[in-house]
């Protein structure tokens, strides 16, 4: 099979489409492929969108995924002190991936873009040093494609980051191993708070989630950071069902119906996203929150503005680096700093010990964990600090250096 | 390096770390290169299921 278009996308998840959707939609030639037989499948993530990053009136969530609404969320600290923020309004959403995928990818597809499933791209192709093209194979066999400008959207392993030589390979400290199930008769606190649990002994440089899908549905799952080899995140997770006092309480009853491994990427954007007729959006540039995790919006706007800017390069017939240059820009303005921010964030979170978090529980509210993981600056009593609390001072001069506090 | 292909959930984070760049993946598997792999272990340690055996 041979294919001669505008613009190649490899990875039809949420990066691919949103970029092919935008694209088609201002009239490129557009190919979407994936190599799954199945868009959306398997599912490996928390599925919520709305609360990092892109808010829920910037990105057009497809109705038929929705599946429960969310109004905030509850932290459970090391030891299980609470920290509750709740929105009158939902601000959120917890979707169903499978068909949140799909229907987008169904969307590029309306709007224009020609589709190739079951097709694994292997190769990109190089002309005088550029890129030229892709080739892959699926069951009718080669599959040659020639494009002006091609699209790396293919996830936290991008094949295409690796053959253009933007990604080698990852530290250990950038991905957390995570483990989850969708399981039906849970007994969250309230359908419309996502759930957090925090702690070394619960889940290591990362958190266990409850997330209500509604009608006692939840998506349950954990991210811990990468470990010496004899605990696994799959350890870790059945630890927290068996002996966690309060999740072991609501997931009593539940039961498993199905069961997701996954890997996800924390460690922040690629320094680079473009080369010459090249650009490379979502996981596969890394824009995920390095703290929440959350991926989903960000693909979706940086697809948009990929897709933008293939227009406006083809249109001015030129698909160099200098101008997809437009993109990595643009992105960067938008989210360049908040990710900066949130991996120092990181860097300290995770060097604070569970009682120092405890302390840190008991000193914040909700809506400051919502302008911390934001970026934006909260304001702090720091008389509510007692004096001899060497760490928890430490912590939060941290926060003042990252101009975290005002 | 052996995959238990029983455990594997295919979450392509042994094949994101490798730095012998010794993993490929299709949507079903992980492809070793045993040419490449030397067996340095890094990838176990991101493994979320413990389904990676390093041979000594
Ligand atoms: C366990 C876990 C929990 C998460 N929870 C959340 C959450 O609650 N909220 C949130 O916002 N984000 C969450 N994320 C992050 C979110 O899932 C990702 O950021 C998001 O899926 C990125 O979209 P993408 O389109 O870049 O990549 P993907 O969704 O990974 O899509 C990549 C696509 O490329 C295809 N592909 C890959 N290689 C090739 C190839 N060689 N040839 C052809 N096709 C190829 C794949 O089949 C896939 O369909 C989570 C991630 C994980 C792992
Ligand atoms: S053992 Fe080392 S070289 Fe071999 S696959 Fe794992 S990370 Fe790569
Ligand atoms: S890290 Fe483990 S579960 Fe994930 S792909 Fe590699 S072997 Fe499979």
């Amino acid at each position: 099979m041979k294919f001669k278009v505008d613009v190649a996308i490899v990875g039809g998840g949420p990066a691919g489409s949103s970029t092919a959707l935008t694209a088609a939609k201002l009239g490129l030639n557009v190919l979407l492929i994936d190599r799954k037989a199945h868009i959306g499948v398997p599912v490996q993530c928390g599925e919520a969108v709305g609360k990092t990053g892109p808010s829920i009136a910037e990105i057009d969530i497809p109705k038929e995924a929705i599946r429960n609404p969310i109004r905030g969320f509850r932290i459970y600290s090391p030891s299980n002190i609470t920290v509750d923020y709740a929105k009158p309004q939902p601000d959120g959403y917890i979707v169903d991936r499978r068909v949140f995928d799909k229907e987008l990818f169904i969307k590029a597809a309306e709007a224009g873009a020609e589709t190739l499933i079951n097709t694994d791209i292997k190769e990109l192709v190089f002309k005088d040093g550029k890129v030229s093209g892709l080739i892959g194979v699926n069951d009718n066999g080669r599959v040659e494609v020639e494009s002006k400008i091609v699209i790396g959207a293919d996830g936290v392993f991008s094949i295409i980051a690796k053959l253009a030589g933007l990604r080698k390979y990852a530290k250990l400290s950038d991905l957390d191993a995570s483990v989850g199930y969708e399981m039906c008769n849970v007994e969250y606190d309230d359908p419309e708070l996502m759930e957090f649990y925090m702690g070394r002994n619960i889940a290591p440089r990362g958190y266990v989630w409850i997330f209500p899908k509604g009608e006692k549905r939840a998506n349950v799952g954990i991210g811990v950071g990468a470990q010496d080899g004899t605990r696994t995140a799959l350890d870790y997770m059945k630890t927290f069902m068996k002996e966690h006092p309060i999740g072991r309480e609501k997931l009593k009853n539940a039961k498993i119906v199905e069961y997701r491994v996954g890997a996800i990427p924390l460690g922040g954007p690629n320094e680079k996203n473009i080369l010459d007729n090249l650009m490379l959006v979502g996981d596969a540039a890394g824009q995920v929150h390095p703290i929440t995790g959350g991926g989903i919006g960000y693909a979706l706007v940086c697809g948009s503005i990929a897709g933008k800017v293939a227009a406006e390069a083809i249109e001015a017939g030129d698909t160099s680096e200098r101008m997809l240059l437009n993109y990595e820009r643009r992105w960067r303005e938008k989210y360049g700093e908040e990710f900066e921010k949130m991996l120092k964030l990181r860097e300290l979170l995770e060097k604070a010990e569970d009682k120092t978090l405890d302390q840190l529980a008991e000193i914040l509210n909700g809506q400051n964990i919502v302008d911390l993981t934001a970026g934006r600056k909260i304001s702090i009593l720091f008389s509510a600090v007692k004096k001899h609390n060497k760490e928890l001072l430490n912590l939060l001069n941290g926060f003042r250096q990252l101009k975290l506090i005002q | 390096m052996l995959i238990d292909r029983v455990k594997c959930g295919v979450c392509f984070g042994c094949a994101a770390v490798c730095p012998f760049d010794a993993l490929r993946a299709t949507d079903k598997e992980i492809i070793v290169n045993s040419d490449k792999c030397t067996n340095c272990g890094v990838c176990r340690k991101i493994c979320p299921v413990g389904a990676i055996t390093i041979e000594v």
